[in-house]
């Protein structure tokens, strides 16, 4: 194989170069850090992005639909104080259950926005944003919530089932289920035939609200389910979680090939670029970087990412 | 200048005004108007609902209120004039205060003398501190013009990373401390006033005009429209699209930072996690005002009256007693509303 057909099979495959990349780091990692190849860190690495990831595999399915959902982290706060509300019954199901319908609802508002009345989804979500981080607020007195009593609702975030962490498993079902979505179901085409142009797939015969709806609700779910993650860890349901973490799952997103012009994005791409994302966090705090400069690394990687996207994208 | 020009600058000339219905009519000019029939609307309330509200003491605390976000919508207004966005103002209206102060403290430390005194009260030169902090800005959006057009990157991920690196570095020069910058220029900056109208309001004015000037009667406000409106054909037409829109982050960059200069000199101190999520702010205001996220259009009187349409709406929850749980929910609603509204009139004009 020449250095030229290397470099073309390498930049015609937007997951192999991913993939490339993530062992690139693990490779560094291992260097700098004896503990890093171990069964432990590298679950302590998923857990840690299941929250993000989750997240990212909703934005993705946005994202493939030609939209963005800037909302997420406000969802987030809002369906986990609304599930809140119903914790003095004691059990967990009512809880889950209320959590879950508040983010599909804020997803279906958004929804509603963007497909029937047009608003641009930037600023339907970026309206969202401060609705529903103030109402949350607002339901639950900016007091935060502890659930530590309810066994099933903690289960989700501290329980392991087979030796594995019921975070992972969860994130392990978005992932599933996503890629189901997008790659067997008859939904995925049409995202990506909505998000590619939309004017042309409706004229084919494809409701683009239909589609629309169903990535935002969908959206809102992970949100809703990353939220109850999130608290069921901390032990502390909190109305100001999730603040900026529709970025970090646009990040995510983006670098794992979704485009912010829409129709392109898959799930095996979003679940690389999060395990990327989570392998720098671990390296930086395995070598004791403080997490400022954290922020700063993460910010030059992104770039650096982005740019050599941007390569590959010309060279395909 | 050409029609297509004139198109531009005077969006009243596109609309046809024979053979309409008196309902269609009315419905272009409240499209038209919205913003200024709202803003009166809110007058009305606020003058019946608060003894308050008519008062010079408010009217200026309205008007300071107001500048910094409305400087940070005015400086995005140019970025999303040439279709990019800017996530980063937040941060780098933090950044330029801070890293005039650390520029000065380390220059100070190598001369043998101190500007931070008791703990980390800055009694160093508000003049060079100002300097800085604007060079700083101009760095930062040239920085961010060169990844968007240079690098490739789109701008969302560009000034996104931007955003979350100077966070960072923002925490990293203040060593999570905050500042106070006491000394006595800066602090007349903050507090200064003439005719119950504050320094920084007055500074925003004069920002606006010179910006309004610049876009609808100069080479700039040509450039930076055709190229939101068509960038394809405006290269074509020999348009240095990557000069001008790098420029555009610069213009951007310079008024975060000289909006983070009004802030800090209010508040007397800087740190790091102020102004967390006034980039979202300023873009709602800019939009608001009819700046199109689409690019080529938007103007700086009108990012002036969705500013004051906000802040009024805003400034009367506050009077009634609302927080700002209430204030946020309302803005929220009141963007998405708006923008329907408009999305919904413009449907049945281009119908």
């Amino acid at each position: 194989m020449t250095v030229a057909s290397a470099k073309r099979w390498f930049t015609s495959n937007s997951i192999i170069s991913l993939i490339s990349i993530f062992l690139l780091i693990s490779l560094l990692a291992s260097l700098i850090s004896p503990v890093f190849f171990s069964a432990d860190n590298f679950q302590n690495i998923i857990r840690n992005m299941a929250v993000v990831g989750i997240i990212a595999m909703g934005m993705t399915t946005v994202l493939i639909a030609g939209e963005v959902d800037l909302s997420v982290g406000s969802t987030m706060a809002f369906s986990a104080m609304v599930g809140a509300t119903l914790m003095g019954g004691g059990a967990s199901i009512p809880v889950i259950a209320a959590t879950l319908t508040a983010g599909m609802l804020v997803g279906l508002v958004n929804g509603l926005g963007v497909s029937v009345f047009r608003v641009p989804s930037l600023i339907m979500t970026l309206g969202m944003l401060a609705l529903a981080r103030s109402l949350g607020n607002l339901v639950s007195g900016g007091q935060s919530s502890y659930p530590s009593s309810l066994t099933g609702f903690m289960f989700l975030g501290r329980g392991s089932a087979m030796g594995i962490p019921v975070a992972i498993l969860v994130f392990a079902g978005v992932v599933v289920f996503s890629y189901y979505m997008l790659t067997l179901s008859k939904m995925g085409p049409a995202l990506y035939a909505v998000g590619a142009n939309q004017k042309a797939a409706t004229l084919s015969g494809i409701s683009a609200i239909k589609v629309k709806l169903f990535v935002f609700v969908f959206s809102g779910f992970c949100a809703a389910l990353a939220g109850m993650v999130q608290s069921a860890r901390l032990g502390q349901i909190n109305p100001s979680m999730g603040q900026g973490f529709e970025l970090t799952a646009i990040a995510v997103a983006v670098l794992g090939g979704a485009s912010l012009f829409g129709g392109k994005g898959t799930v095996e791409g979003t679940l690389t670029a999060a395990l990327i994302f989570g392998v720098l966090y671990n390296i930086f705090n395995l070598v004791g970087i403080s997490g400022h400069i954290q922020l700063v690394f993460v910010a030059l990687i992104i770039v650096a990412m982005a740019y050599l996207h941007g390569l590959r994208e010309r060279a395909v | 200048m050409s029609t297509h020009d004139k198109a531009y600058l005077h969006p009243e000339i596109d609309i046809q005004t024979t053979g309409e219905s008196w309902w269609n009519l009315m419905l272009m000019h409240l499209g038209r108007h919205t913003l200024l029939l709202a803003f009166l609307v809110l007058v009305i309330i606020g003058t019946t609902t608060s003894d308050y509200f008519l008062t010079s003491a408010n009217f200026t605390n309205l008007l300071r209120t107001m500048s910094v976000p409305a400087i940070l919508a005015l400086g995005v207004s140019f970025v999303l004039i040439v279709s990019r966005i800017d996530l980063s103002m937040a941060s780098q209206m933090i950044f330029a205060p801070v890293v005039g102060v650390t520029a000065i403290t380390l220059f100070a430390d190598l001369m043998d003398f101190s500007v931070l005194v008791r703990g980390n009260s800055f009694t160093g030169s508000s003049f060079a501190l100002v300097v800085i902090a604007v060079l700083t800005g101009g760095f930062v959006g040239w920085l961010n013009g060169i990844g968007v057009m240079y690098g490739r990157i789109t701008a969302f991920i560009m000034t996104l990373a931007m955003m979350q690196g100077l966070r960072g570095m923002n925490y990293y020069l203040t060593g999570g401390h905050a500042y106070y910058l006491q000394e006595s220029t800066y602090t007349w900056m903050g507090t200064t006033e003439l005719w119950g109208i504050p320094l920084s309001f007055m500074v925003y004015v004069a920002l606006s005009v010179i910006a309004g000037i610049s876009l609808r009667y100069t080479l700039v406000g040509r450039r930076l429209y055709s190229i939101g409106g068509d960038e394809r054909s405006a290269a074509l037409a020999g348009v240095n699209v990557r000069y001008w829109v790098i420029m555009a982050f610069i213009i951007c960059g310079v008024l975060s930072a000289i909006a983070g200069i009004l802030f800090t000199s209010r508040l007397q101190s800087v740190d790091a996690p102020l102004g967390f999520g006034y980039e979202l702010n300023a873009i709602a205001f800019a939009v608001i005002g009819g700046v199109s996220l689409a690019g080529g259009k938007g103007s700086p009187y009108r990012v002036f009256l969705g500013a004051l349409v906000i802040t009024t709406l805003l400034n009367i929850l506050t009077l009634w007693g609302f927080g700002s749980w209430y204030q946020n929910l309302a803005m929220g609603i009141v963007i998405i509303v708006v923008i329907a509204i408009d999305q919904w009139l413009h449907r049945r004009s281009s119908n």
